[in-house]
């Protein structure tokens, strides 16, 4: 038992050792905050691309919906990793994409623009599913009092998918933070992924705890947002 | 309509199997790696040749393994009838690089001292399991016809005949840098050649024989760029220096020489190597033989 105890303090000693300049070595808290600032960002670019694409995929027009159809097919189809490996590889090594500023930032961004354009096409397939939810009536009705498509997507279908939705956006959501680690494929070095290689690295005698630390960190951050978004799905569900 | 929109998602399909095979062009998502994704018509690329950490390279054993000090014994013998030398610049022939031989010299080898033994059986009987790197050129490499080749493979079958296996009895597996104490812990492998560093946190997991080669942290940079000389030359804001998400060397060049060189971190070092031929970054920092190992796949 004392060992054991023993144990984890050299593991305590191990995750707040600081390096010479005086910042953490490991700076785990740190690289969850990045995780959650990507997860903010991607969320929310995903979120704007999902409204737009499946406005597109409900509009009358046929080249709107081909093009809709196609942006979720090739985006939902191509693997995560693949997707930042070529923001990183492509365009910002190949093609030499920069933002001005740290190379750091420029990698930030553009995973937050590679997350957004995977996790945009299931964000398109969650708010259809509520679309799907919305009786054809209220669209019918729509039209019968005179409003145009965008005026009754706008007013009528969309608000009432967005509550039908509320537990498809969340999965979403949540399946989001967890791969915001698939960002440090794309450069970006100091999200949890990263930090935990290095943790392996330099303390290989705690790979376990290492494991440990991080999954209990997502479980912490990921609980309180399915508990939400179950709440959220009750409460704003349109009774009918 | 029907029609339309069928083409519309084989188009689609289509669009999404190409993106899939241009990335698969990266080094890291395939067999045979980062020798193919260097454009070979490239700058070539050179080892910077002022190496300033000692990493001594062991043979990482199981605590309980039979074979320390017969291993080292081996490399020993190796080093006395010439095939390390032999072996050596075989392999880095046509790259500018010369290993240090100072630290190299015979005294500094193979004089680990064997604190663990046991009698844990063979992974597999009869036969000899190695866990190796497979995607470091020229040290430990899986070809694409599946043979193995490089330094490191060199090494390990040397010490194998002396433990009694030929090349056909060797089982050779992946070892990257991040299992290679679970691996051993697990008695998944007998041995480990993969520039493996000896470190005391390592000591407390695995047993090491060797060392079988000291490297040394380098610079790799373009052929034609004579702006850096060693670690401290890079410390400036404006130069952009790649190396491997969490490595040793990335922490190292961080704490010690360079604070305010822009430190590129990336899963592996072709994807390093692909930036410095775009010219995105100024150097790849990691050991030097693993470095004139990447320079000669580029030169190639």
């Amino acid at each position: 038992m004392s060992a054991f105890l023993e144990y984890l303090g050299s593991y305590w000693d191990f995750l707040t050792q600081r390096g010479p300049n005086g910042e953490l070595t490991f700076d785990v808290l740190g690289a969850f905050w990045v995780n959650i600032q990507l997860t903010f960002w991607s969320g929310l670019l995903a979120l704007l691309i999902g409204v737009v694409v499946v406005a597109m995929r409900i509009s009358p027009i046929a080249s709107l919906r081909i093009t809709a159809t196609a942006y979720t097919n090739i985006f939902r189809d191509i693997p995560l990793t693949a997707v930042i490996l070529m923001m990183w590889l492509v365009v910002w090594t190949q093609l030499g994409v920069t933002f001005g500023g740290k190379m750091i930032t420029d990698f930030f961004i553009l995973a937050v623009v590679g997350l957004g354009l995977y996790h945009g096409s299931f964000m398109a397939e969650a708010l259809r599913s509520g679309v799907n939810t919305v009786p054809l009536g209220q669209a019918e009705a729509a039209r019968a009092i005179g409003l145009t498509f965008m005026q009754s997507a706008r007013m009528i279908v969309l608000p009432q998918a967005f509550r039908g939705a509320v537990a498809p956006i969340g999965n979403t959501l949540i399946a989001l933070i967890k791969n915001t680690t698939v960002a440090s494929v794309g450069g970006v070095s100091i999200e949890t992924s990263s930090v935990m290689s290095g943790m392996i690295e330099f303390g290989p005698q705690f790979i376990f705890l290492v494991f440990l630390t991080f999954a209990l960190g997502y479980v912490v951050i990921v609980i309180p947002v399915g508990m939400l978004s179950t709440h959220l799905s009750h409460k704003l569900a349109v009774k009918r | 309509m029907r029609k339309k929109i069928t083409a519309v998602i084989f188009g689609s399909l289509c669009l999404a199997l190409l993106a899939t095979a241009c990335s698969s062009d990266d080094p890291k998502s395939g067999d045979t790696t980062t020798t193919t994704s260097t454009p070979p018509a490239g700058p070539a690329l050179k080892v910077v040749g002022s190496p300033f950490t000692t990493e001594l390279y062991g043979v990482g054993l199981p605590k309980d393994s039979p074979y320390c000090e017969q291993v080292n014994t081996a490399i020993k013998e190796m080093i006395t009838d010439g095939t390390w030398k032999a072996k050596l610049d075989a392999e880095m022939a046509g790259v500018l690089y010369t290993p240090n031989a100072e630290k190299n010299a015979p005294a500094n080898l193979a004089n680990e001292v064997c604190d663990n033994t046991g009698d844990a059986p063979l992974v597999t009987a009869g036969r000899l399991t190695i866990g190796i790197k497979f995607d470091q050129p020229k040290l430990g490499f899986k070809n694409p016809d599946g043979t193995y080749s490089g330094f490191d493979v060199d090494v390990a079958i040397y010490v194998a005949e002396k433990l009694g296996f030929t090349a056909d009895k060797i089982d050779w597996v992946e070892a990257t840098s991040k299992v290679r104490e679970t691996l051993l812990e697990n008695h998944q492998v007998d041995l480990i050649f993969a520039t493996y560093s000896i470190t005391d946190a390592r000591k407390e997991k695995v047993e090491f024989a060797g060392p079988y080669f000291v490297a040394g942290q380098d610079l790799l940079v373009r052929g034609d760029d004579t702006r850096f000389t060693g670690p401290e030359s890079l410390n400036s804001s404006d130069y952009k220096l790649c190396s491997v998400t969490g490595s040793t060397p990335a922490q190292k060049i961080k704490d010690s020489y360079a604070k305010d060189v822009e430190l590129v971190e990336v899963t592996g070092y072709g994807e390093c190597v692909t930036a410095l031929l775009a010219g995105r970054v100024d150097a790849v920092t990691t050991d030097d033989i693993i470095l004139a190992g990447l320079a000669a796949a580029g030169v190639q």
